[in-house]
């Protein structure tokens, strides 16, 4: 008996296994089937935003209102229909307050409250780890146990599963239900459109950012008797002399970089300005991704590979991986120019301010372009494309959209991001309290990620205010208030966007992510090899990149644009 | 333990003692610093200051990550699952392997045939997860224990193990009127328990390290696992990135609290089961 039992069980072990295997088979092909199909709307055109200019916003239209205003508004008292369950994703971060969980604390309490009474709609939440949430959302879209709202920072994401029918075309529904999205997220709201159809509602960000800034030792150049650099010339000089001068003592180094293969921020904007964009179809081609291998850029690296070579760059500096030598460096004085995250350093200038007793650091514009004017690559306008598989009920897509523009009310999203019970500084801005606070009224730790429409609060691109926002709320005192205000006006020298469009062409669509990490390597190869061995090791390099698909995407990228007219 | 003669055989042994004991020195310098970063002041770590010895030693950053909810509580409920996934996993391992070590059984060979080719055959991720799916378990602890409820691998080993007690002990049970189910339980599980420590340790780091079943078949925050809850602490910096935010971002010093915590079960584990290593796995190497 019990070996026939043992026999079953196996059996059954084996069964499982079969039917599992011969699934692959299916899933495989579904997989590969989806990843290959050719864009369904090639010719039609994609809003993209602003290209370009001072004013960033200038060239967003107003699709989104357009959008929004082309179909019949709903009236306030059809918003309240029959009871609805819908279900959202919310991003876990492992920081919820004790005894509760991410999907069920007092902010989501109050968030189901309001729905429930406004629009009699009951709200679940499905919890997705944040830093596998693009894995997770796949998986579920795949298994079709996706929640009726999903989101991804990732384009590509976006584009394959609106190109191959997995999303729900809301053109319509948000025309009806999306005022408060048109109206109070609509900078963002373009990329959401692929041809002329609405497959997402995009979170508008808040305060405006440069994607990375530079910092200068101001205390070094008044050491040295020279001006605040204007120029890469001008900064050149200044390199050249903290490292005659030793200014940082005997492990001076004059500019600080780090290796972080996930990211270009430590030489982008410097290698940007060298490169001319002669047409709109060149800023499209050769947007930040690609910009270092666009024409003109060669100079810039081999101005890098100059400095390196001359012992003004961290040496072996792509081993830094993890940025600790440069955190290091930075906070013990050795630096003396940086090119980072716009708030990457703040926490190392913070400890090497409150040591030396003055201020030392201070933002710099100093990358001209060839025409002497400046190009400071800012953060578009959106966050994240929020969407609703096309499995979800036609009743269910009501519901989230009129979930999401409830939420796209600045009230609404003042009351989620400080929480319900948040209280005003001197100032008059709501406090982001300490986690901790949260923590003791049952709030979790991130609100934000339960706000997934609006962080466009009306303070948040008053630059003096936030300045002063930023001097009081600092811990320890390291920096004063003209100093963030100094720092919004750097950034706003040369404030610049490169236009985007929701399209991604199938050779981006297949090498893009690969090429995007080789072109880091490329870089940090080229920068740091001996200075006779340059031309030999960026031929070498550009031709493994063109080998590996970069071409095709260049290609791609400019016949997409010329399409567009 | 043999002397050691010549000047030779003791020159061999210092330079492997030397070499292992660097090797040693080398593999515990990470270690190190994410212990010393866990007692250190937010300070220093945020200037990189912190090598191998804490610099302002506190044990602040213990006491928030076990303030934190989410850590707490998945340290609690990782361990309760460790320790029933375990349980069940020997439970089937054994009951697989104890009639497949017997010679006589009819269609031996084949169904072991059949488990061999469960090692070679994955279908991949998403058919698992249209499986778990299908067999309700979506969201459930089960998804966590039944898929990887027996290794194929683990479950040879123990076969081998009881293939190597001499078939003498085996009749003479039969003749003192042990049935099959005593005979294993009370005359073999005991002869082969360094095999069963060392797997059920094999089976409890398995467990305790996995997180990709965690992340696809989980959707409640509350059977989340440690490690789970510990990689979105790790990743933070990388996502502030994307998400061009860096408020918000998880302290280093919670951080490494954090992986020091998780990592304590199994420091703590690993001294005791070690002695069965050896033994374990040899049982099984040849049969007897």
């Amino acid at each position: 008996m019990r070996k026939k039992s043992l026999m079953k069980k196996s059996l059954a072990l084996v069964l499982v296994a079969a039917m599992a295997a011969a699934m692959a088979g299916c899933g495989g092909k579904t997989d590969s089937d989806s990843s290959t199909q050719t864009p369904a709307n090639d010719s039609s055109s994609s809003q993209g935003e602003s290209s370009g200019g001072s004013d960033a916003t200038e060239g967003t239209d107003s699709a989104g209102e357009a959008d929004a205003a082309g179909g019949e508004t709903a009236a306030a008292g059809d918003l309240f229909g029959d009871e609805v369950d819908l279900n959202v994703m919310v991003w876990d971060r492992g920081d919820a307050a004790p005894n509760t969980t991410t999907e069920d604390n007092n902010l989501t309490k109050w968030i189901q409250q309001q729905v429930k009474e406004q629009f009699n709609i009951n709200v679940t939440y499905t919890a997705v780890p944040r830093s596998e949430s693009d894995d997770k959302v796949n998986i579920m879209m795949s298994g079709g146990t996706s929640p009726d709202i999903v989101f991804t920072y990732d384009q590509d994401l976006y584009y394959n599963y609106a190109n191959s029918g997995a999303l729900t075309d809301l053109t319509e529904v948000y025309a009806q239900y999306g005022s408060n999205i048109a109206k109070y997220c609509e900078e963002a709201q373009p990329i959401g459109l692929l041809g002329d159809a609405r497959y997402a509602v995009m979170k508008q960000r808040g305060t405006e950012s440069a994607r990375h800034l530079s910092y200068i030792r101001k205390d070094w150049l008044d050491e040295l008797g020279m001006e605040v650099p204007k120029t890469k010339a001008e900064l050149g000089e200044y390199l050249q002399a903290v490292k005659d001068k030793n200014l940082g003592g005997s492990k001076t180094i004059p500019w600080g970089m780090s290796g972080r293969s996930d990211t270009e921020k430590g030489y982008l904007n410097f290698i940007g300005s060298y490169v001319n964009f002669e047409t709109p179809c060149d800023e499209y081609v050769y947007n930040e991704t690609y910009v270092v291998v666009a024409p003109g850029a060669k100079d810039g690296l081999k101005q890098l590979n100059e400095w390196y070579n001359a012992g003004l760059i961290s040496q072996d500096f792509p081993t830094d991986t993890s940025e600790d030598v440069l955190k290091s460096d930075v906070a013990n004085g050795s630096v003396g120019f940086i090119l980072d995250d716009v708030t990457a350093r703040d926490d190392q200038i913070a400890v090497l301010n409150t040591e030396i007793g003055h201020e030392t650091f201070i933002p710099v514009q100093c990358f001209d372009l060839p025409d002497g004017s400046y190009r400071t690559p800012f953060e578009q306008r959106y966050a994240m494309f929020v969407m609703i598989p096309a499995t979800v009920s036609e009743e269910k897509v009501v519901a989230a959209m009129k979930y999401l523009n409830w939420m796209a009310d600045p009230e609404v999203a003042v009351n989620i991001y400080y929480t319900p019970e948040h209280e005003y500084d001197e100032l008059g801005l709501p406090i982001d309290a300490p986690k901790e606070k949260k923590h003791e009224k049952g709030y979790p730790g991130t609100c934000d990620d339960l706000s997934i429409m609006n962080q466009n609060f009306e303070w948040v691109n008053d630059a003096a205010l936030n300045a002063k926002s930023a001097f009081m709320n600092q811990n320890p005192q390291w920096a004063t208030e003209e100093w963030y205000k100094s720092r919004s006006d750097v950034m706003d020298i040369g404030k610049y966007r490169y236009p985007v469009f929701s399209y991604k062409c199938e050779a981006e669509q297949m090498y893009g992510a690969d090429i995007k990490t080789r072109m880091v390597g490329f870089v940090y190869k080229t920068i740091c090899c001996p200075a006779d061995q340059f031309e030999a090791t960026y031929e070498a390099g550009y031709n493994e990149l063109v080998n590996a698909g970069l071409q095709k995407i260049l290609d791609g990228r400019t016949e997409y644009f010329n399409s567009q007219g | 333990m043999s002397a050691l003669n010549s000047k030779g055989e003791k020159l061999f042994q210092l330079f492997w003692t030397i070499f292992f004991i660097l090797i040693t020195c080398i593999a515990m310098v990470p270690i190190l610093r994410v212990i010393s970063m866990s007692f250190s002041a937010k300070e220093a770590i945020n200037a990189s200051r912190v090598t191998i010895l804490p610099i302002g030693f506190n044990t602040e950053a213990y006491v928030k990550s076990f303030q934190s909810g989410s850590f707490a509580r998945a340290f609690g409920y990782s361990i309760m699952l460790m320790l029933a996934s375990t349980v069940v996993n020997l439970v089937m391992t054994v009951l697989a392997a104890y009639p497949l070590s017997k010679k006589n059984l009819v269609g031996g060979s084949v169904i072991m045939t059949m488990f061999v080719l469960t090692m070679y055959l994955n279908p991949g991720v998403i058919p698992e997860y249209l499986n778990v799916r299908d067999f309700k378990l979506i969201d459930t602890v089960w998804a966590l224990i039944i898929p990887g409820a027996l290794s194929a691998y683990n479950m040879i080993i123990m076969c081998n193990s009881f293939r190597g007690i001499d078939s003498a002990i085996y009749e003479a049970a039969k003749i003192d009127g042990c049935s099959e189910f005593r005979t294993l339980t009370s005359v073999i599980l005991p002869l082969v328990y360094p095999t069963l420590a060392t797997l059920g340790l094999f089976y409890a780091v398995g467990r305790w390290n996995s997180i990709s079943d965690v992340l696809y078949y989980i959707n409640s925050s509350k059977y989340f696992t440690v490690q789970m809850v510990l990689k979105q602490f790790v990743e933070s910096v990388k996502i502030s990135v994307e998400e061009g935010m860096t408020s918000n971002l998880v302290a280093d010093n919670i951080k490494s609290a954090s992986i020091v915590i998780s990592m304590l079960p199994m420091l703590i584990v690993y001294p005791f089961v070690q002695r069965f290593f050896t033994k374990g796995i040899m049982i099984g190497a040849v049969k007897g």
